[in-house]
């Protein structure tokens, strides 16, 4: 059975998991006076109460877009960390039109959102337009980015948007006609989440099912072969760099508009840098980054309960996580049982 | 104690992505012998040498150096074991003389720290008059021939104290010349007590040098023979397990009154103020397969990227028919007609890591059967590639498995395939059969001709003398990026002769070599 690579896959991420967590309990034993119950609550608690449950899903919305965003430019083979600049610049033009009046309570997040959108794709072409046309390394270009994006972003708010009533960086109050409406009672979960559902289920045609996916997959395994082929990189860098930011932007405002109701980002939020963990740990793949983003979400909750409920601090989240990313991106963690299973079946014939 | 160096018993190994190289194989080789092993390619001979040097470790079986039991766990501990391996793409540090080359890692020392370069020098001299390689040690390595390159290579592995040497398809990259004069020194080796493994499937040469002979087919040995008991046509029977026909002019058709399809004029290119394309000019005619021999290196990779788009032009010009493709991109050229099987499979051919019907279709993905308004058409594109994958007998489970699951010789005609897939008027082919079973080059060639025969115009580049002149009409020979020769009619020369303007000692007059472009 291990000898299937799907199914191979399947069972490193599980028992990486499953290291991960008897790792952290060992944590909890040396620091907790209850380990015991402190690994149960962080473990099981968030399925308790569709409170908990909606704070995972809510958790997981930007991670989600952000990992969506991020697993694109992977798939090209194009290191680019520039999503997180892009959340940040896209949620102070978010707060820049959800302040603004407007009666419609369809049109004004529609705009916002899609605007939002249209500013997060632009602003990604300056990177990928360095890519594409002199080769830049997108690594240094969008670290850049994000500290410029930074600096501006935060210069618009405290120039233009800043509430006169609240201390620290803060836009004015966003227009409740800009909200997303909640979609499921008791929790906060926003129209965000059928968003992201139908950005995720877009994605995974345009990779899979068209033209252009066919084109952006295979200049990401082979360049040289994209190039011989007759396929145009620096159209492709571009447009891939174009939807990246789309994605990122609309992340953006759809986590402000549902979650929030002002602007207070005083410093650059990390969710760009945690879509690029989603992106590795689903493997580029629409659904996988939504599985990850779920499971990063539910870990974080449950660590959350935990800290609010027992002796241990939320900090030690970081432990599972720090080890699942470990051994998944391990090429060589369980590779000895893949091969052995393989041997046993003796092998494939090629001939 | 026995005479043999080294037994390999039981070994098998397999690939982590499931590919079977070798089973069940058991070989000795005798001290001082020369012992080849041949096979196509994909047969399994070059992953059964990574394990004796190293390299590799056996999924099972044992490897028994000496009468005792080895593990090597890496090439520094088959090196010390007294085991050396020339490979078949070399290892060398191009800035560094040839000196440094052969002492690299194992340095004579002054006061223990610093490199002793006149001992290095001392040292490598003597070894090479030892073993009779003619070679000025103090000269960098870039400035050397190919030939001069391997002996630094073998020199490499006699400094190394290596008993066993091992040998990658040596003969891959020489010219007959340099071939021979290899020969010669590696009977030497014999009589000193060295013992030469000798990868090949050139039979012509196995059975020339060897002592012995294991055959491999399909990851299993077929027998190890004494060379006086076994004959080339047994070999061949026991490689690919029937008769190969190697004259394809009986499918031939005759193709009178043709017009010039493809027509390249004054191509020049300098790379560093360097020349390595000198004013080639030439013509192919429709249905014509034009053949360009050469020692490789000499510019003929650089005039096929030039032609193919992926290298920017300097100067020259090139057409389809009436049409100017110079300035054309890639895909324009490929939409004007042309189409182009390239060197490297693994680096341009293939994408690894997507399935074979996504490697099928990559020149051609935007045609208009294979699309709908907005998404692929699945069903086209999965039908496509199941009738290519019959019509060009590929073997793989299905269209859907991954293209580095298949053998050498059925990746390439995956990149066959797609290439005639496109209708073109004018094909490249550049070394289309390197490295593969003799099986799929035979087809590979029959396809050719068929599409010669169906009027396209084919350019056939390739440093496999045999295949230029099997399946080429006629023949260009290229040297240090000029052409030197145009050979109207192939069955008017010996090889022995192609070989001499392949290295530059002759080479025809201008008059002669206008030919080349049918004028």
């Amino acid at each position: 059975m291990l000898a299937n690579e799907k199914v191979f896959e399947a069972v490193k991420m599980i028992v990486s998991l499953a290291l991960a967590l008897l790792l952290t309990l060992v944590v909890l034993f040396i620091f907790s006076e209850t380990p015991m119950e402190s690994f149960q609550k962080m473990l099981f608690a968030p399925m308790t109460r569709v409170r908990y449950m909606g704070n995972v899903i809510e958790l997981m919305i930007p991670l989600a877009f952000a990992g969506l965003a991020t697993a694109l430019l992977f798939r090209t083979k194009l290191f680019n960390l520039g999503t997180e600049g892009i959340f940040y610049f896209c949620g102070v033009v978010t707060a820049a039109i959800a302040t603004q009046t407007m009666s419609n309570s369809f049109i004004h997040p529609v705009i916002t959102i899609i605007v939002s959108g249209l500013v997060g794709g632009c602003i990604a072409l300056i990177p990928g337009f360095f890519k594409a046309k002199y080769d830049t390394n997108e690594l240094v270009t969008s670290l850049m980015m994000n500290a410029i994006l930074f600096g501006l972003g935060l210069f618009v708010i405290k120039r233009f948007l800043q509430a006169s009533d609240v201390p620290g960086v803060a836009s004015n109050l966003f227009e409740q006609t800009a909200r997303l409406p909640i979609i499921i009672p008791q929790t906060r979960i926003h129209v965000g989440f059928i968003i992201l559902i139908v950005t995720t289920i877009a994605v995974h045609v345009m990779l899979f099912h068209t033209k252009l996916g066919y084109a952006i997959r295979m200049t990401g395994l082979n360049k040289n072969f994209a190039k011989y082929s007759g396929m145009n990189a620096f159209y492709l860098f571009l447009v891939v760099h174009f939807m990246s930011g789309f994605i990122g932007g609309i992340g953006s405002s759809v986590e402000l508009l549902g979650m929030y109701n002002r602007f207070q980002w005083s410093a650059l939020p990390g969710l760009g840098f945690t879509g690029a963990l989603m992106a590795m740990l689903g493997k580029n793949n629409p659904f996988g980054v939504i599985a990850a983003a779920f499971a990063m979400s539910y870990l974080r909750t449950g660590a959350d309960i935990m800290a609010r409920t027992t002796d241990v601090p939320v900090e030690i989240v970081a432990v599972v996580e720090a080890v699942v990313v470990l051994f998944v991106s391990s090429q060589y963690f369980l590779r000895k049982y893949h091969e052995r299973a393989l041997i046993k079946k003796g092998g494939e014939r090629v001939e | 104690m026995n005479d043999y160096i080294l037994q390999l018993t039981d070994i098998t190994k397999i690939y982590s992505n499931g590919v079977v190289a070798n089973r069940n194989i058991n070989v000795d080789f005798k001290k001082g012998e020369i012992h080849s092993v041949v096979g196509e390619n994909g047969a399994g001979k070059s992953t059964l040498m990574k394990m004796i040097f190293g390299i590799e470790s056996p999924s099972s079986g044992q490897i028994i150096h000496k009468g005792k039991e080895v593990a090597f766990s890496g090439s520094m501990e088959a090196i010390l074991s007294g085991i050396g391996m020339v490979h078949q793409h070399f290892m060398l540090i191009d800035d560094f003389t040839v000196a440094q080359n052969i002492v690299l890692g194992m340095e004579p020392k002054q006061k223990k720290v610093f490199l002793d370069k006149k001992a290095a020098i001392k040292v490598t001299k003597e070894l090479a008059q030892k073993y009779n390689f003619k070679l000025d040690v103090t000269k960098k390595v870039s400035g050397l021939t190919v030939g001069a390159k391997q002996k630094v290579e073998i020199l490499k592995t006699l400094y190394r104290d290596a008993e066993v040497i091992i040998l990658d398809e040596p003969t891959a990259v020489l010219t007959p010349q340099e071939t021979e004069a290899l020969f010669v020194n590696l009977k030497q080796f014999k009589e000193m007590g060295h013992t030469i493994i000798f990868i090949s499937h050139k039979l012509n040469e196995v059975k020339q040098i060897s002592d012995r002979i294991t055959i491999m087919q399909n990851g299993e040995s077929r027998g190890t023979f004494n060379n006086e008991d076994i004959t080339m046509e047994q070999m061949t029977e026991l490689i690919v397990g029937r008769k190969v026909s190697l004259f394809y002019d009986d499918l031939k058709e005759l193709k009178p009154e043709r017009s010039k399809a493809f027509e390249v004029r004054n191509l020049d290119l300098k790379v560093q103020d360097v020349p390595v394309l000198k004013d080639i000019s030439f013509a192919i005619r429709e249905g014509e397969i034009l053949g360009i021999a050469g020692v490789q290196e000499n510019g003929q990779s650089e005039l096929v990227q030039i032609l193919s788009g992926l290298l920017p032009a300097q100067g020259g010009s090139w057409k389809i028919f009436e049409e100017d493709i110079t300035k054309y991109s890639v895909d324009q050229k490929r939409h004007a007609g042309l189409a182009y099987i390239p060197e490297d499979r693994m680096k341009e051919g293939v994408a690894k890591g997507a399935n074979v019907s996504e490697n099928l279709i990559s020149t051609f993905f935007d045609r208009q059967d294979l699309n709908g308004k907005i998404l692929m058409n699945q069903k086209g594109v999965s039908s496509l590639a199941d009738s290519m994958i019959k019509m060009f007998s590929i073997k793989t489970k299905n269209a859907k498995s991954k293209i580095e699951s298949l053998s050498g010789g059925n990746i390439q005609k995956v990149v066959v395939a797609r290439e005639v897939n496109t209708q073109p008027k004018v094909m490249i082919a550049e070394q289309p059969t390197r490295g593969i079973d003799i099986g799929s080059a035979e087809f590979i060639h029959k396809k050719l001709i068929e599409m010669r025969n169906s009027n396209i115009a084919i350019l056939l580049v390739s440093a496999d003398l045999n295949e230029v002149m099997e399946v080429s009409d006629r023949l260009l020979v290229m040297y240090e990026g000029e052409i030197v020769a145009h050979i109207e009619n192939i069955k008017d020369i010996t090889e022995k002769e192609l070989g001499l303007y392949m290295l530059g000692v002759k080479r025809q007059d201008e008059e002669s070599l206008k030919g080349a472009y049918l004028c």
